[in-house]
């Protein structure tokens, strides 16, 4: 059976410097150290799970969960994250869709999502060669109805047995959620950073409560870390790969010229 | 909230290659094209975050035509940090 060998939460931004220089650094060299972790664990898999920006779920077609299902994946490129190709993973793809909708779950699969920032901006700092194979999960968060974090801290442990099931022996997957922290995007709070929700929902995380942050409502998290910040349903999935299990913060810094509270952690196996 | 054919062209402005290039030649032409109704056509013709935002567009897709349409906005993704990987 497979396993799951880490579990990651960072952010999955980086803005021009200008004038935040000192903190700009210390977000930068946090990524790095993400980066390092998630190879220390020497993963044959990485399980990337994030919100989509629009860039493949959007008006047209307003899909709550996508899984991408591609043996390769080409991304957009946006942000200046860069478009070079790097490979998925089918097997561990589909056996994931497959065991959720005997859960409940009824998932997209895709063939052709172009990964975005969200996914390419941490695999910048995690596989320079880009030869690590990629299952891309992409979370609406951007339409309603809004993801809800119960039943995607439940989605997290479904995608635990799938690994354990469905994997060769020895299979290392690490689980890296992106996003976050707490983000107000183009509506009027634009700007603010919510220091001690963020702070608190680390610390919950490193602490092993996940699930008890994912008794929180949608509307809880939208009104308190932002119509950005439901991003962190993402990290509550992947912390269910490795339920109570503690961790470290690798990095915080609240970044008001970014309007982004900027984090990292690393739970290890 | 914004019309969809609206939206429809502001997807577009960032995924669809060649239609960001158009509109910038010719906007009136392509907000014909999408079908994109008058009400909104202030709002896209003047380009403004709290234009955008009178109209109702998607926040995110607010961020979407400001990076298609708007240089300086783009600049704020220079990829300097990034590049540190690079070299380091």
């Amino acid at each position: 059976m497979g396993k799951i060998v880490g579990v990651f939460g960072t952010a999955h931004i980086l803005m021009a410097p200008v004038g935040i220089e000192e903190t700009a650094d210390k977000v930068f060299k946090g990524m790095v150290e993400i980066g390092n972790r998630v190879r220390q664990t020497r993963p044959d898999i990485l399980v990337v799970i994030t919100g989509d920006h629009m860039f493949n779920i959007n008006q047209d077609f307003q899909i709550p969960i996508c899984v991408g299902i591609s043996d390769e994946w080409i991304p957009f490129g946006d942000l200046n994250t860069g478009a070079r190709p790097f490979p998925g993973h089918r097997k561990l793809a589909e056996a994931f869709v497959n065991l959720a909708a005997d859960h409940g779950y009824d998932i997209t699969k895709s063939e052709a999502l172009r990964p975005d920032h969200g996914v390419t901006l941490p695999l910048r700092f995690i596989s320079s060669k880009n030869d690590i194979p990629v299952v891309p999960v992409l979370i609406n968060i951007n339409m309603t109805p809004l993801p809800k974090p119960e039943r995607f801290y439940a989605l997290g442990d479904v995608l635990k047995k799938t690994v354990e099931q469905d994997l060769l022996p020895e299979t290392r997957v690490a689980v890296i959620a992106t996003g976050g922290l707490s983000h107000w995007l183009f509506v009027p709070r634009m700007g603010e950073v919510n220091v001690e929700w963020d702070r608190n929902f680390i610390a919950k995380m490193i602490n092993g409560k996940a699930a008890e942050l994912a008794r929180m409502s949608a509307s809880e998290i939208v009104e308190h870390a932002g119509n950005g910040g439901i991003e962190v349903v993402a990290w509550l999935m992947a912390a269910a790969t490795l339920p109570g299990r503690k961790g470290h913060e690798i990095y915080y810094e609240p970044v008001p010229q970014w309007s982004t509270g900027m984090g990292g952690i690393a739970i290890v196996d | 909230m914004a019309s969809y054919k609206t939206e429809k062209l502001v997807q577009d402005l960032s995924t669809l290659p060649g239609v960001a290039e158009r509109y910038k030649c010719d906007r009136v032409r392509i907000l014909d094209e999408y079908g994109v109704p008058e009400s909104d056509r202030p709002a896209l013709l003047n380009g403004t975050p709290p234009a955008l935002a009178g109209i109702g567009l998607h926040p995110v897709l607010q961020i979407h035509f400001l990076l298609a349409t708007d240089v300086n906005a783009s600049r704020i993704f220079d990829g300097v940090l990034l590049n540190r990987l690079e070299s380091e």
